[in-house]
């Protein structure tokens, strides 16, 4: 089941699964998926004052990058691991 | 293509020096214009130009978005063109959700030494074709 994530959860999970923080703005963090040192389109956007990420981010995230959401889910609430992350990314049917 | 202007609300002038909400083109499903969008089921509207960090940003033609309601938030707005989308409890909200997300991902894929896989390299041609040179 998804459920909105805290910020933090996915901040942390984030760096710890292969995105690197990127050039945000003054309302927001960027966070961008490395895969064998290339950058992908994958990203992750926090809100710098929200304390969680919604699932209607989270929903349309999954539609722009074509993962579903509950796989999302689990790499922002760190339930995957970085080769689970990648993994996510690689074998997404939508591309 | 028809599309009309917006007037946006402004409630948070003094803070917004650095982030000036997009100007709107709106469609209702009937296609036609309406300066603003009451209800966004199964509409489309189009993006034209936004401005972030003092730059004034117009799309080289209007960016066509889908149109539907969030559960958290009452809009949610996706743009097939980039497959980018936003969210945000206005209109003008989720596209300037969706156009901060555009400048970001076109700001990132362009700067740095670091290498571009095929995905990444793939919507940067679709940002370049739509972001002025």
């Amino acid at each position: 089941m998804t459920r909105p994530v805290p910020a933090r959860v996915a901040r942390r999970a984030l760096l710890a699964k292969g995105f690197k923080e990127a050039q945000g703005s003054r309302d927001h963090e960027m966070f961008l998926l490395y895969e064998r040192d290339a950058k992908t389109r994958f990203f992750v956007k926090l809100s710098r004052s929200g304390a969680d990420v919604r699932l209607d981010h989270m929903r349309i995230m999954g539609r722009a990058f074509g993962i579903r959401t509950e796989d999302l889910y689990r790499v922002l609430n760190c339930e995957y691991d970085a080769a689970q992350t990648l993994e996510v990314w690689r074998t997404r049917p939508v591309r | 293509m028809p599309y009309g202007s917006a007037v946006l609300r402004d409630e948070h002038a003094a803070d917004q020096q650095a982030w000036v909400p997009p100007r709107l083109g709106l469609v209702d499903a009937n296609g036609t214009t309406r300066d603003r969008l009451r209800d966004p089921l199964a509409s489309i509207g189009y993006v034209i130009d936004f401005s972030t960090e003092g730059r004034h940003i117009r799309f080289r033609r209007p960016l066509r978005v889908e149109i539907s309601n969030g559960e958290e938030f009452a809009f949610c707005i996706y743009s097939p063109t980039l497959g980018m989308g936003g969210v945000g409890n206005t209109f003008e909200e989720a596209a300037g959700d969706l156009c901060e997300s555009i400048w970001l991902l076109w700001s990132n894929l362009r700067q740095g030494t670091a290498a571009l896989d095929e995905s990444a390299r793939a919507a940067l041609e679709r940002l370049v074709a739509i972001l002025p040179a």
